[in-house]
C-alpha cells in the first residue's frame, strides 16, 4: 500500500471490511462479500466500534449528503438492474461506485473506463492473436475484460463515464443487462457465458461535460437512475475536504496539520460560487467552471503541499492563487467573475468578520 | 432511539393511568396513529367529558363537525378584527383556519363523543384572545413548528440518517405506533412531546402566547373535573406537560380575563376544506405531507378488513399502481418491470432501514430511483410530481345540510351548479367561451370577473382579448382556467358583509372603490372592470366619475380615461351592454384634454409617446 498512488479501496479499508465481514449477521445477496446492512455501515459508518482481532474498528462516514441514496443504490445492486449514477463533475460518484463495489464484490477493480475510443473487446472480451492463430477459437485464447470477468466471477463490473464511449458501444450492455448472458459466437457450443449471482454493472455517467453521447432509451430501461448532486450543506463539504485532504497527506506522507479554518472558508467560498448566492443573499454570477468539491479538495491539496514543501505554514495567497488556476480554466469571464465575488462578498466578510477573511481579501491582487 | 423513546420514567412525570380524573392524551394533528389509539383509550378509559385543543368560540359549531353527512376535510374558519386596537396600531384583520382531516385526533374524539353521547367541547382561548396575547400570528391554529422543527429533532434525525422530522415521525410513531400496544404508544408520544418542550427556549413559548393558553385551558379543564368524573384532555403534545403541571399545582394558576366580543368583530365559520390546502409541503403549519396518503391508511385501519401490519404496504402498492396509470396518460411509459423494480426498491428499503412496513418516503424513493430515466430535474420528474399529486389527494370535504350557509357562497355554489363548473375537487378545469354566440357563455364570463375582482383566485383567463390592456382584442372566444381552493371560500366569507350575492357585492365595494379614487385613469378602469363583470353602475358611481374627471389635473391620467371611454363606446354594442354611459364620459374626457393639449408642447422626452398616443385617441373619433 505504501508504493501505490492511490490504493484501491478495497486495500485502503482492509480493516474496516474485514471486521464488518466477521460480525455480519444480516441476510446476504448470494455471493456477496456483505450484507446490504453491512455495505451501508460501511459507506455511512457508525457510532458503533466493532471489536475485532483484539482491536475496535471504528467505521467511518465516507459519503456525504445524502444517506437515502446509498440505501437506494445497495437495493438496485442486489436486484435485476443496473445502477447509473449521473450528475455533474466532482461529486463522487467515482468514489462511490468504488465503495459499493469493494464492500458488495471485495474488489473495485473491475472497470472500464469510457472514453470516445472504448470499443466492444474493452467491454466484453478480446483475443490472444497469437494463441487464436495457433490453436483457433480456444477458450484459452480469449482475453477477459471486465464484464466477462464480472459475469464469470459474480461481481461488480464498473463502467466509469459510460456516456462519453459511443452509443452503439454502449448498447452492447443492452442484451448483458437483459439475459445476464453473453454470447461468444466464435466459442460455438462453448459460447454462452451466464452471469453468476453477484454480477451487476456501475455505470456513471457526467451530464454536464463536452463531448458526451446520450443513452438510449433501451439501455436506460436496463437501469435504476440515481443522481449525485453536489453537497448542499457548507459544514459538510468542510467535513469533506477535511476528510480527504487528510487521508491524501497520509499517503504522501506530508505531516502538516490541516488548517480547518481554511477549510471552512474554501467550503463556503466554494459554495457560495456554485449556488450563485452568499450566506448573506448577494447575488453572485457563477463561474461556467465546475466548481465542485472534488475541485476543492484539489485546491486545498495543493496549497497544503505547496506549505509542506516550500513554506512553513499554508499560505492564503498561495490559496487564492490555487483557486484562480482552478476557477479560470475555460473562459477570461470567469476571471472577471471571480474578482466580482472578491470586490463584494469576500470584501464584506473582511469588514464584517475581519480575520480570515480579511487576510483572504488582501490576496485579491493574485486573481490574474 | 428505541432507548430514549421507550422510556417508561415518562409516566412518573405525566402520569398516564386509566383510574385518574383527568387523563392526558398527546396529540400530533392530523396523525392517524394518534388517532388510532385515541379511539382505544376511549374504549378503555370511558370518560365522561371529552375536552380537545381549540377555540372556544368554536363550541357552536361541534354539532356541524360531527354531523354524519359532514365528510372531511372541512375546517373552522375564524376571523378577528382589531377594531379595538388591543393587538397593536394597524388595527389589522386576522383569520385563520382550523382544519379537521379523516385522520384527525380531534375530529375523532368530539365524532366519539357524539356517539357515545359524552359531553365535549373546546378549551382554548377565542381566537381573537390568542392573538392578542402573542407576539406572533400565524395563519393556522395549532401550529406545531415547535414539536417539528425544534433543536432537539434535528439532531436526532442526522443521528438517525432521517432525511427530515417527517421521515422520523412516520418511521418511529405513524408505522411502529401501530404494533405497539396502545399504554407504549403513548408513554412513546409524551416522552417526545417532554423533550421538545423542555428543549424549547422559555422566550419562544412567551411570545407565542402558550403560557396564557394554558392556564386558560388548565381552568377550563379543572372546571369540567367538578362536574365529571373521568376527563379526558385532547391537545397538542407540547402542551400536555405544561397544562399537566397547571393542574396538577406543581403551577400556579392565574385566572385569564377574556374580552367580549361581538359577532362582527369575532366569530368562526364551517367551511369545506381540501387536502391541497392541509399538506404541509404547501406551507400549513400543522399538517403532514401528502394527507391524502394518510387519510388512505386511515380508511384502511378504521375499516378492519386487512390486517394492521398490512395496511402501509398496500397503501404503498396500490398508489404506486396509480402512479403509474397517471404516468402512462401522461405519455410517460412505465413498464412492468418499472413498477416490479420500484416494489423490489421498497421492500429493499424496508429492510435496510428496519422498518416494519414501508412508508412515503420509500414509496417516494422506490419511484425516483425506478420511474425517473436519467438525472433528475424539472424535465425529467414528472412521475415525482405526479406521485405528489395523488399522494397529497385532491378531495374537498362537505358540509351538512345544517351548517350556516353564508348566502354569498350558496351563491357561488348555485352558479357553478347553474353552469355546470365542476367544483367537487381541487383539480384545475379549463373552460372554452364563446361570448358572443351562447348568452350562458357571456354569463360565465362576467361571473369569472366577478371573482376576479373579488380577488378568490378562483378563476384566471388564460386566452381571450384583455380589454385592460388593449391586448387581443380580435378574440371572440375566451378561455379560463378555475379551480375552487380553500381561499375561494374564505375570501368570499370576507366579502359576505356587502351583500347577499356575487353580484349584489361587487356592486357594493366598486361603489365603495370609487369614492376612494381620484384620478380618471383609475375611475375609468373600474369602469371597464364593472363593464367585464356585467353590473351596471349606480347613479352615485356615475356622478363620482364626473367629479373625479373635472378634478383631475393629469394629462396622462385623463388620456387614459379617453381610451378607456372610447374602447367602452366600441365595445358595448357588441357586449350587449348599450345602457352603459360612455359617450357623456368619452366628452368630458376630450373637453378636459382639448383644454391643457396647449400646455403639453413642453412636454419632456420620455413623455412624449405617450402624448402622442393620447392625442391619437382625440383624432380617431
Amino acid at each position: 500500500m505504501e508504493n501505490f498512488i492511490k490504493p484501491p479501496v478495497e486495500v485502503r479499508y482492509a480493516e474496516e471490511l474485514a471486521a464488518l465481514k466477521a460480525t455480519d449477521t444480516g441476510r446476504k445477496p448470494e455471493n456477496w462479500y456483505l450484507s446490504p446492512k453491512a455495505v451501508r455501515t460501511f459507506i455511512l459508518g457508525s457510532n458503533k466500534g466493532i471489536k475485532y482481532n483484539g482491536k475496535v474498528v471504528n467505521i467511518k462516514k465516507k459519503f456525504f449528503g445524502n444517506d437515502a441514496l446509498v440505501e437506494r443504490c445497495i437495493i438496485t445492486l442486489a436486484g435485476s438492474r443496473g445502477l447509473m449514477l449521473v450528475g455533474e463533475p466532482g461529486t463522487a460518484k467515482t468514489m462511490l461506485s468504488e465503495l459499493l463495489s469493494a464492500a458488495i464484490s471485495g474488489t473495485s477493480t473491475n472497470t472500464v473506463q469510457g472514453t470516445a475510443g472504448t470499443t466492444e473487446d474493452m467491454i466484453k472480451y478480446s483475443w490472444n492473436y497469437a494463441l487464436l492463430l495457433a490453436k483457433g477459437p480456444v477458450k484459452e485464447a480469449l482475453v477477459p475484460s471486465p464484464l466477462y470477468v464480472g459475469m464469470t466471477k459474480g461481481i461488480i463490473t464498473r463502467f466509469e463515464e459510460i456516456t462519453r464511449t459511443p452509443a452503439e458501444i454502449q448498447d452492447s450492455l443492452i442484451s448483458v443487462m437483459s439475459d445476464k448472458v453473453l454470447n461468444i459466437p466464435e466459442l460455438e457450443d462453448d459460447g454462452l457465458v451466464f452471469a453468476k449471482s453477484g454480477f451487476n454493472i456501475i455505470g456513471t455517467a457526467n451530464i454536464r461535460d463536452k463531448g458526451v453521447n446520450e443513452m438510449s432509451s433501451a439501455l436506460k430501461r436496463r437501469f435504476n437512475f440515481e443522481t449525485v448532486n453536489p453537497v448542499k450543506d457548507v459544514r459538510l463539504e468542510k467535513q469533506i475536504i477535511l476528510n480527504e485532504v487528510e487521508q491524501n497527506a497520509i499517503a504522501d506522507h506530508i505531516e502538516m496539520p490541516v488548517d480547518t479554518d481554511v477549510a471552512e472558508l474554501l467550503a463556503i467560498t466554494y459554495h457560495e460560487l456554485r449556488e450563485g448566492v452568499s450566506e448573506s443573499g448577494m447575488k453572485i454570477d457563477k463561474p461556467s467552471a465546475v466548481m465542485s468539491t472534488a475541485e476543492a479538495v484539489s485546491v486545498f491539496y495543493q496549497t497544503l503541499s505547496n506549505a509542506w514543501y516550500y513554506e512553513e505554514k499554508i499560505s492564503l495567497a498561495e490559496l487564492t492563487q490555487n483557486l484562480n488556476n482552478a476557477v479560470c480554466k475555460d473562459t477570461k469571464d470567469d476571471l472577471e467573475k471571480l474578482k466580482a465575488y472578491f470586490n463584494t462578498v469576500v470584501k464584506f466578510k473582511a469588514e464584517k468578520l475581519g480575520g480570515i477573511w480579511k487576510e483572504f481579501y488582501e490576496t485579491k491582487k493574485y486573481l490574474k | 432511539m428505541e432507548r430514549i423513546l421507550r422510556n417508561k420514567e415518562i409516566f412518573e412525570v405525566i402520569p398516564f393511568d386509566y383510574s385518574q380524573k383527568i387523563l392526558y392524551f398527546p396529540i400530533r394533528h392530523h396523525s392517524p396513529v394518534c388517532s388510532f389509539h385515541l379511539l382505544n383509550v376511549i374504549e378503555e378509559y370511558k370518560p365522561d367529558c371529552i375536552l380537545v385543543e381549540g377555540p372556544q368560540n368554536s363550541d357552536k359549531l361541534i354539532p356541524i363537525l360531527t354531523h354524519e353527512d359532514t365528510k372531511p376535510p372541512v375546517a373552522f374558519y375564524y376571523y378577528y378584527k382589531d377594531t379595538q386596537k388591543l393587538i397593536n396600531e394597524n388595527a389589522e384583520d386576522y383569520k385563520c383556519y382550523y382544519p379537521f382531516l379523516n385522520t384527525s385526533p380531534e375530529y375523532n374524539a368530539l365524532v366519539q363523543a357524539a356517539r357515545k353521547n359524552i359531553d365535549c367541547g373546546f378549551i382554548d382561548l377565542p381566537y381573537g384572545e390568542i392573538l392578542i396575547n402573542s407576539s406572533k400570528q400565524s395563519n393556522a391554529y395549532g401550529d406545531e413548528h415547535n414539536l417539528t422543527e425544534s433543536k432537539f429533532f434535528e439532531k436526532v434525525c442526522e443521528k438517525t440518517g432521517m432525511r427530515s422530522f417527517e421521515e422520523f415521525w412516520e418511521n418511529y410513531f405513524e408505522i411502529k405506533g401501530l404494533y405497539m400496544p396502545t399504554d407504549e404508544f403513548v408513554a412513546n408520544m409524551m416522552t417526545y412531546c417532554y423533550l421538545t418542550r423542555t428543549n424549547t427556549p422559555q422566550e419562544n413559548i412567551i411570545a407565542e402566547g402558550c403560557h396564557v393558553r394554558e392556564q386558560y385551558m388548565a381552568e377550563n379543564i379543572l372546571r369540567a373535573a367538578e362536574t365529571h368524573q373521568r376527563v379526558l384532555v385532547v391537545t397538542g403534545g407540547f402542551h400536555t406537560y405544561g397544562l399537566h403541571r397547571l393542574t396538577s399545582g406543581q403551577d400556579k394558576l392565574k385566572k385569564v380575563k377574556v374580552h367580549k366580543f361581538n359577532e362582527k368583530v369575532q366569530n368562526v365559520y364551517a367551511m369545506i376544506y381540501s387536502f391541497e390546502a392541509a399538506d404541509a409541503l404547501n406551507g400549513y403549519a400543522s399538517g403532514m405531507q401528502n394527507p391524502g396518503f394518510y387519510d388512505k391508511a386511515w380508511k384502511s385501519i378504521i375499516s378492519g378488513e386487512e390486517s394492521i401490519f398490512e395496511i402501509y404496504d398496500n397503501v404503498v402498492l396500490d398508489i404506486l399502481l396509480q402512479c403509474a396509470k397517471e404516468c402512462a396518460k401522461e405519455k410517460l411509459l412505465i413498464t412492468m418491470s418499472d413498477i416490479s423494480s420500484a416494489v423490489t426498491m421498497y421492500k429493499g428499503l424496508c429492510s435496510v432501514r428496519d422498518k416494519k412496513s414501508p412508508g412515503l418516503y420509500e414509496l417516494y424513493d422506490s419511484v425516483q430511483s425506478c420511474f425517473v430515466k436519467g438525472e433528475l430535474n424539472a424535465a425529467s420528474d414528472l412521475p415525482l410530481r405526479i406521485l405528489s399529486r395523488i399522494a397529497t389527494g385532491n378531495e374537498i370535504g362537505e358540509l351538512c345540510g345544517e351548517a350556516e350557509k353564508i348566502p354569498v357562497i350558496q351563491d357561488f355554489e348555485e352558479q357553478c351548479k347553474k353552469y355546470r363548473l365542476k367544483v367537487d375537487n381541487i383539480l384545475e378545469q379549463e373552460v372554452e367561451l364563446d361570448i358572443f354566440a351562447k348568452p350562458s357563455h357571456m354569463e360565465m364570463s362576467r361571473l369569472f370577473y366577478r371573482m376576479g375582482y373579488l380577488k378568490t383566485e378562483f378563476s384566471r383567463r388564460l386566452k381571450g382579448a384583455d380589454i385592460l390592456n388593449n391586448k387581443d382584442r380580435s378574440r371572440i372566444r375566451e378561455t379560463w382556467e378555475y379551480k375552487r381552493t380553500v381561499h375561494t371560500d374564505s375570501a368570499l366569507i370576507d366579502v359576505s358583509v356587502y351583500g347577499a350575492t356575487i353580484e349584489e357585492i361587487c356592486k357594493v365595494m366598486s361603489a365603495h372603490q370609487i369614492k376612494e379614487e381620484q384620478k380618471c385613469s383609475e375611475a375609468s378602469k373600474l369602469y371597464v372592470e364593472c363593464f367585464l363583470m356585467g353590473i351596471g353602475v349606480t347613479n352615485e358611481f356615475a356622478v363620482k366619475t364626473d367629479e373625479i374627471i373635472i378634478n383631475d389635473g393629469d394629462f396622462f391620467s385623463l388620456g387614459k380615461g379617453l381610451y378607456y371611454f372610447n374602447m367602452l363606446d366600441t365595445l358595448k354594442k357588441m357586449y350587449n351592454a348599450e345602457g352603459i354611459v360612455t359617450e357623456y364620459f368619452l366628452e368630458k374626457c376630450f373637453q378636459k384634454i382639448l383644454i391643457m393639449l396647449p400646455s403639453m408642447m413642453n412636454v419632456d422626452s420620455d413623455h412624449a409617446d405617450e402624448c402622442i398616443k393620447i392625442c391619437r385617441i382625440r383624432k380617431s373619433f
